[in-house]
């Protein structure tokens, strides 16, 4: 597995979501709307999630620092880099991979304290958007701002489309919201509002 | 909860009522100490000639007068901050301890040492070192000659070595910009726990790292954060003693006893040190004779005026006695207070570095036990200990 895709350790799990402890916030990942996977140990299964919150934990000398102290940027670098400066990522499970197909929906089992988070490639994000049957698990899901997250996940899954296709994935994706929130027209109208392409791709 | 509370509320009362008499008993010795330490600013050869005469009579009956000497600098003395330099290393280490305990599953103990190298004015990211935590458990480590247990102190001074020796390793030998290398604490080797017959190898191995991190061209000081020492105020003690009334019952009953040094000095500034003082005290010869000798001055690390902040800092006789070094050593240790608001910043990580939490000592404990079991043993702890750990565990519910 690549390294420089490598996020965090799961602190704890459950089947619908994960949340997994980080050292750091690399400048490109994670993100929100992210698609994250952690592959089960001593199996051939990874599991999908989308990033739906990142928190930059409490820590006493960190608050001493902003109270009291002079910021100095080696001090700032020694918080950020040497210290373990808790930074927790929640995910929601979207889907999960076995033996090299794809599924969308809640995996079999959850991942196990200190599996590893990595972050998708590319090819990965359109292999697994290539279906959106995930969208209903988000659009149901509780206690987190699902239309938000949403949003947030087209932009950067239409982004690694071909440029020729980017248009037409879009479309596809408004359907399939069309489709799912039929009874919730309001809320339908905002999303389509912010995935439209010349919104989304400009 | 086993400690009744509203029994001790009276007493509480009492002991407020105290404090707040003794503010005013204290604010008149306090202005006696002021005076005679602004009366005797520059009297350098009368307070000499009192302290050679104390020393006299302590040595008499075998003690040591313990106090403060003057240098060549007036002791009521305020020296501004220097300018902080635009680029310099600060180093530091520390070191904690499980101690043996022989209601333990097993007898051992454990030394952790942590230490970090901070480039002000580098914009790098300062390196931190977690150095491999040694356990000691053959029956040399543990056992003295006549078969006890080793005491805490001797722990101490082991741990005292390696964080001496971690510091002297991390000081860097570049030479491009001034080190400073920083240790929490005295300056000194406490090894009056030591047998005596090893007293003097702790104190030779010690003095060869300070050497050693002299070699590299670098400073090196002691940094004791809330200190209660009384050095000054015995120097001041002395001082209004007449000389023939100097006799080991009118040093021992100093009125200033209920004050420290760091109450004298709190008129210094922000950023403000004070005179430079000699430690005159039992077990220099070493340190002296390697060029070491215990120097002193007193610093407001402060940076609000209202609230100072006083340290103790110690430092060997050629850092004391060269003037460039002095300064250096003083910008530094205040720019590096500065950071965390009070407090050198590198100290506050090296501690981090290398403390042992609770919850690590009982990951050890539990790593020991698994141990033991693989090779048939049956780890246990004592009675005592077992039954502390379930009465105590059982009141949990009770509390507050």
């Amino acid at each position: 597995m690549n390294d420089i895709f490598r996020i965090g350790w799961v602190l704890r799990a459950s089947t619908a979501g994960f949340t997994v402890g980080s050292r750091i916030l690399q400048p490109t990942i994670p993100h929100f709307g992210d698609l994250v996977k952690v592959p089960l140990l001593d199996t051939d299964t990874n599991v999908f999630g989308l990033v739906y919150d990142v928190q930059v934990k409490d820590d006493p000398a960190v608050r001493q620092l902003i109270l009291t102290g002079e910021m100095e940027p080696e001090a700032v670098l020694d918080q950020r880099e040497n210290r373990l400066v808790p930074i927790e990522i929640s995910v929601i499970a979207v889907g999960y991979q076995q033996n090299k197909q794809i599924f969308q929906g809640l995996p079999p089992q959850p991942p196990l304290s200190l599996d590893v988070l990595y972050g998708c490639d590319p090819h990965e994000l359109r292999l697994f958007t290539r279906e959106l049957g995930y969208f209903q698990l988000v659009l149901n899901a509780a206690r987190i701002p699902t239309d938000e997250l949403l949003v947030a996940h087209l932009r950067r899954a239409a982004a690694a489309q071909p440029t020729e296709v980017r248009n037409s994935y879009l479309v596809k994706a408004g359907r399939e919201l069309a489709r799912l929130l039929g009874n919730d027209l309001i809320r339908l109208d905002g999303l389509l509002k912010r995935i439209r392409p010349d919104m989304l791709l400009a | 909860m086993t400690l009744e509370l509203n029994r001790i509320a009276q007493q509480v009362k009492l002991m407020g009522i105290n404090l707040a008499q003794q503010q005013s008993y204290r604010a008149d010795l306090m202005q006696q100490a002021r005076e005679l330490l602004h009366g005797y600013a520059t009297r350098r050869e009368e307070l000499m000639e009192r302290i050679q005469l104390a020393e006299r009579v302590q040595h008499q009956l075998r003690f040591d007068w313990v106090g403060a000497a003057p240098t060549s600098e007036p002791i009521n003395s305020a020296f501004p901050l220097p300018d902080f330099p635009p680029q310099t290393t600060v180093v530091a280490s520390d070191g904690s301890q499980i101690y043996p305990d022989h209601h333990a599953l097993t007898l051992y103990y454990l030394i952790n040492t942590g230490g970090i190298v901070y480039r002000h004015g580098s914009s790098q990211k300062p390196v931190t070192h977690n150095s491999s935590p040694t356990l000691y458990y053959t029956t040399d480590d543990l056992l003295d000659d006549q078969g006890r247990i080793i005491s805490t102190g001797e722990v101490n001074v082991r741990r005292d070595l390696a964080e001496i020796e971690l510091l002297a390793r991390l000081t860097p030998t570049d030479g491009n910009e001034p080190v400073v290398a920083l240790l929490d604490g005295q300056f000194t080797l406490r090894v009056i726990d030591l047998p005596f017959h090893q007293q003097q190898n702790a104190q030779n191995a010690y003095i060869a790292q300070l050497t050693l991190i002299r070699e590299k061209n670098a400073l090196v000081a002691g940094y004791i954060d809330s200190p209660r020492s009384t050095f000054v105020l015995a120097l001041l003690h002395l001082a209004s003693l007449e000389p023939h009334s100097i006799t080991d019952e009118t040093l021992r009953l100093s009125p200033f006893r209920h004050l420290t040094d760091a109450e004298l000095f709190r008129f210094l500034q922000p950023g403000e040190r004070s005179a430079v003082f000699v430690l005159r005290a039992k077990g220099q010869e070493k340190y002296n004779e390697a060029g070491h000798l215990v120097h002193f001055f007193y610093l407001n690390v402060s940076n609000n005026p209202q609230l100072p902040v006083l340290a103790r800092v110690e430092v060997p006789a050629w850092v004391a006695l060269h003037a460039p070094s002095l300064e250096l050593l003083h910008a530094v240790i205040v720019q590096q207070a500065r950071v965390t608001g009070s407090y050198p910043y590198v100290l506050a990580r090296a501690d981090e570095l290398a403390v042992i939490s609770g919850e690590e000592r009982e990951a050890v404990e539990l790593m020991l036990a698994v141990e033991m079991r693989r090779h048939g043993l049956s780890p246990r702890v004592s009675s005592k200990q077992l039954n502390k750990n379930a009465f105590r565990a059982s009141k949990e519910g009770f509390q507050l």
